[in-house]
């Protein structure tokens, strides 16, 4: 795996942490119905997933079954939306990210992220 | 009939689509518990059906017979066939009118079109509901204030119509509020997303002498810095969320 797929998947895995460690972030997360979006990249074969909802923060690699929401999305973008130095908007207008299912909750998982990185700065972990 | 919290300094609050995410969206119930929670306006998109009648729809297509259809190349009779997952349909304007009109409910409309507003306008006209209604302009829409609003303006001079600032603005200056249009158009509001607002934002909006509009809001610690952010004694004028009803209950909480 690459630095930038190994440094994707460690972020990921803090916020699942922070899932169940911190209370905030759980309640927030207990507001949304549970949603899985598959992540892919064009530029490699790196895959991985993501589930949201219920109070919980979910991740692994590879590929989820019948994901209702698909972003494809270059590695590198994805790494500096995750570390808060890139807007997923300006992405996505640029067509660098390409959102397939339900555009709206598909968006939400980006706030959740932000949110989550909130609390980490705030906290320093949980 | 609701007090309008538009005139006891108090934030409004826009339920999208409803009541979010915590119901089916764009349907007939949804706007209903959204007035019930005690949201003071729905805030959803406008289609055309092929006769012209007003259909309040996120989608541009329907699926029939295994074929995506244009909502616009459509009749009302095959727009009421779709079924949510909840078997409702999607609802017409004149439905939605009918059905709150004596809820003193407030309605912001992103169109897709000037003959959508103008449609909307005709339609709130005869139901007395004028001054219930915003016009806004999509915030995934770059066009210019002017291609979007100008034929607007010119059948309602009194129209309220909002500027969504376009997304991609994640840092928003002065050019991407097109002052020069907004006056001469009369446009009231400028709309931004919750991620680009801040305090000095909300500053600089006020004092061109707009209202200041935010959307998006999700969570509780932002639901609270906007709820509780003043400027000059006024809160915000407008908060829009996917889950209004917490935003209702903050807003008894943080603003007497």
């Amino acid at each position: 795996m690459s630095l930038t797929s190994e440094n994707i998947m460690k972020l990921n895995k803090t916020f699942e942490r922070l899932s169940s460690e911190n209370e905030e972030f759980k309640e927030e997360l207990a507001f949304f119905e549970k949603r899985v979006i598959q992540m892919k990249t064009p530029d490699s074969d790196f895959k991985f997933w993501v589930e949201f909802g219920d109070g919980a923060y979910l991740c692994d690699e590879g590929v989820k079954e019948n994901a209702p929401i698909t972003f494809v999305i270059p590695k590198k973008s994805m790494n500096l939306i995750l570390e808060g130095k890139l807007e997923a908007f300006d992405e996505f207008f640029n067509g660098n990210l390409k959102i397939e299912g339900d555009l709206q909750y598909g968006i939400v998982f980006f706030d959740i992220v932000k949110l989550a990185s909130e609390i980490i700065n705030e906290t320093g972990g949980a | 009939m609701k007090q309008e919290v538009h005139n006891l300094n108090k934030t409004i609050i826009w339920g999208h689509r409803g009541t979010g995410f915590t119901s089916t969206q764009n349907t007939f119930s949804s706007f209903k518990n959204a007035i019930d929670i005690g949201v003071d306006g729905i805030k959803t998109e406008t289609k055309l059906s092929k006769e012209g009648e007003v259909v309040l729809s996120y989608f541009n297509t329907l699926k029939i017979n295994g074929e995506d259809i244009p909502i616009q190349e459509l009749t009302i009779e095959e727009i009421k066939k779709f079924k949510f997952e909840n078997n409702e349909s999607i609802p017409t304007l004149r439905e939605v009118f009918e059905a709150f009109k004596s809820s003193n409910s407030r309605y912001n409309f992103d169109i897709a079109n000037p003959e959508e507003g103008i449609q909307i306008i005709k339609t709130a006209k005869e139901y007395g509901l004028l001054n219930h209604i915003e016009l806004a302009k999509p915030s995934t829409r770059p066009d210019s204030l002017s291609d979007f609003f100008t034929e607007i303006r010119n059948f309602d001079k009194n129209v309220m119509l909002v500027n969504s600032v376009f997304l991609k603005h994640s840092v928003i200056e002065d050019k991407h509020f097109e002052l020069d249009n907004m006056r001469k158009l009369n446009i009231k509001g400028i709309n931004v997303n919750y991620n680009y607002a801040d305090f000095e934002l909300f500053k600089r909006v006020k004092d061109y002498g707009f209202k200041f509009c935010v959307w998006g809001i999700l969570f509780k610690r932002s639901m609270k810095k906007f709820l509780t952010m003043k400027y000059n004694g006024e809160y915000i004028d407008a908060l829009m969320s996917n889950q209004p009803g917490r935003l209702v209950k903050f807003r008894n909480e943080f603003q007497n």
